[in-house]
């Protein structure tokens, strides 16, 4: 005799044997003499598929654990209670940062939301509040500037065309606010009011910064090659893409008076016209906003310019098609002709050699039609029809033209 | 009635390439002195600050004759301003136009100067100028038609009554050629600036070399999985087409809503 428990084989598996069919099934997950969970060796026994299945993450293609954790982050795992939302607000400010965005159509876009985290950073320091100076008018901003970092809104009338007069309205809401910092994007519009601004109060202004922390501002200077580092001054401008958009709780939006005196309307030396768009069709390639481009996929280059002017975009070529003759040169995509800044573009019978995908740069959203499920194009698109570009092309102009009447 | 040609000053700065940071002119005062010969102007080019060689090429875009002011650089917008206003640079009469460049290549680069001049002249300022003509072809008064280019190739007209100053932008299409003979044969006059005292040391403002950073990258680059149809009927992807397009904003509605 050895001492150890005797076991008992068939027994063991009699009590496992599930169901009672024509075959016998067993369930080999459940623990073994009865629902201890001790095995016969007296210690507990694992199941390392349970286990691996509480780890599991859920979601995305490929499995994954969450090891090292707690665990039972897997399915079986509870939802999180629903965040509730929460407004925070700034009543008694120790100093006011002031945002003059630029609000193309009355909202925000992606450089004045980027200017608003940059003063969300410099207010925060110093316990302020930011305000965005707006113009009156606007009835869609009240809802949008809160959860963009904005404690406040002022609203002023820069609904004129008179740039000086709109530059005399800033500075006369700055005398009555005066803030710490005033910051402007410095896109063509933002940067043109910060200079009239700046020149007429006599302030320094710090043009393109391109670092901002509460202690320091980083621009560039002497033709990009050197870089100018001060303290945060009063009025700057801020390069695009450098400072994070704000991203925490939702800040209150509070309507602000701004008793500033009424600006006499200007002598009206600069009468301004309202904006008027380029025609797609003959516009610079590196600035158009939506691109349509021919690959090797496409034949018939008279459907290819109808569809474009049907899409109202600009026509673009790969380099195949280029040399061919099919296209002028002026309109090729890539390392070798033109890097895109576009926010749409739709590829008919491209591949996407890594030549051309460079040209793409900050192409934002790409629709692609080819023959390849597995072309690059079709990797990098957010929208891929594969199918024949000869064959989709005429649908889209006819479906175009229905539209059209 | 003749229309009397415009008297243009066009500033000028000592650039340098951004490349190679050897001195070499800026694009967009080229552009200015295409501008002021597209306008029909006679042009001479202010310069604050001592004659430097690289002056001589933007003679040879153009100006017969560069005007340097001496010991402008302890206040260079008043120097300007003074040289201006004060009707020594044209013999017919004065100033009628200042033309620049929106922004400078090789100092503070905050394209600020402009706005500074043209506040100390009480002229208004039109930025970022593609194309300009004559809106009233004769007459003493010049009103002037402006292209100003704004993003994505749009393009917004203005009119301004002079005197005025106008910046460039890169995009303008009239640059001029080089002429090889005229840069030799430019004439630099110097001319006494009349400001005293030295040039301010850079307060405050510390510079050392150009970092490069990294900027924030768009929410664009969606990784993959985009919806993919797979041999659909060419109707039902010109239809999905056109709704992506719609829903990215990029395609106008129909007509007919």
């Amino acid at each position: 005799m050895t001492g150890r428990p005797r076991r008992d084989p068939r027994a063991e598996r009699a009590a496992r044997q599930v169901g009672l069919g024509a075959r016998p099934r067993f369930d080999l997950a459940q623990p073994p003499g009865g629902l201890s969970g001790i095995g016969p060796s007296g210690r507990p026994r694992r199941d390392p598929r349970a286990e691996q299945a509480a780890l599991l993450v859920p979601g995305g293609d490929r499995p994954r654990l969450a090891r090292g954790g707690t665990g039972g982050i897997g399915p079986a795992r509870a939802s999180a209670p629903a965040p509730v939302a929460r407004v925070i607000r700034m009543d008694d400010p120790a100093c006011l940062v002031v945002v003059v965005p630029d609000l193309p159509d009355g909202r925000l876009d992606r450089l004045d939301r980027q200017v608003l985290g940059a003063a969300r950073v410099l207010a925060d320091a110093a316990s302020g509040a930011v305000v965005l100076l707006g113009g009156a008018g606007t009835p869609d901003l009240m809802a949008d500037v809160g959860p963009a970092g904005a404690d406040r809104l002022a609203l002023v009338d820069l609904a004129s065309d008179d740039p000086e007069y709109r530059a005399a309205t800033v500075c006369a809401a700055l005398a009555a606010l005066s803030p710490r910092h005033v910051l402007f994007p410095d896109s063509d519009d933002g940067a043109d009011l910060a200079r009239r601004v700046a020149a007429h109060t006599g302030q320094g202004l710090m043009t393109g910064v391109e670092v901002l922390t509460a202690r320091q501002a980083i621009r560039p200077s002497r033709a990009g090659r050197r870089e100018q580092i001060s303290a945060p001054p009063m009025l700057l401008t801020l390069a695009p893409d450098r400072v994070a958009p704000y991203a925490g709780e939702a800040r209150e939006g509070r309507p602000l008076p701004v008793d500033a005196p009424p600006v006499p309307p200007g002598a009206g030396r600069i009468r301004a016209s309202a904006l008027r768009a380029a025609d797609p069709a003959t516009m610079n390639l590196a600035e158009a906003p939506f691109v349509v481009a021919a690959g090797n996929g496409v034949t018939d280059f008279a459907l290819f310019r109808s569809v474009v002017a049907g899409l109202h975009a600009t026509p673009g070529a790969s380099r195949v098609v280029c040399d061919a003759g099919s296209m002028p040169r002026a309109a090729q995509v890539g390392a070798s002709g033109t890097v895109l800044d576009a926010v749409c573009y739709l590829a008919f019978g491209i591949a996407g050699a890594p030549q051309h995908l460079q040209g793409l740069g900050r192409v934002e959203h790409v629709v692609a039609v080819n023959t390849d499920l597995h072309a690059a194009m079709v990797a990098r698109a957010g929208l891929s029809v594969i199918a024949d570009a000869q064959r989709v092309m005429p649908a889209l102009r006819d479906a175009l033209a229905a539209e059209d009447g | 009635m003749m229309a009397t040609a415009l008297r243009a000053v066009v500033l000028l700065s000592a650039g340098i390439d951004p490349v190679s940071g050897r001195p070499a002119p800026v694009g967009t005062e080229i552009r200015a002195i295409g501008l002021a010969r597209a306008l029909g102007a006679r042009a001479i080019g202010l310069h604050a600050g001592l004659p430097v060689p690289v002056l001589r090429e933007y003679a040879g875009y153009g100006l017969a004759d560069i005007v340097c002011l001496d010991g402008a650089g302890a206040d260079p917008v008043t120097a300007l301003a003074r040289a201006i206003l004060s009707g020594g640079l044209f013999a017919e009469g004065p100033v009628d136009l200042v033309l620049a460049g929106r922004r400078a290549s090789g100092g503070a680069d905050s394209g600020l100067l402009p706005y500074a001049v043209a506040e100390r002249l009480g002229w208004p300022i039109v930025a970022d100028v593609a194309a300009a003509q004559r809106a009233t072809p004769a007459g003493p008064s010049p009103e002037l038609e402006i292209e100003q280019a704004r993003p994505r190739g749009a393009r917004r007209t203005a009119r301004v009554a002079g005197p005025c100053v106008l910046s460039v932008h890169e995009v303008a299409a009239c640059v001029p050629d080089f002429v090889f003979a005229q840069a030799r044969a430019a004439v630099l006059r110097t001319m006494p600036a009349g400001i005293d005292g030295s040039p301010p040391l850079a307060g405050g403002a510390e510079e050392r070399a150009y970092r490069r950073r990294p900027r924030l990258i768009a929410a664009a680059a969606q990784a993959s999985g985009g919806r993919v149809l797979v041999d659909p009927a060419p109707q039902d992807a010109a239809r999905a087409i056109i709704d992506h397009l719609r829903a990215l904003g990029v395609l106008p509605p129909p007509a007919g809503s």
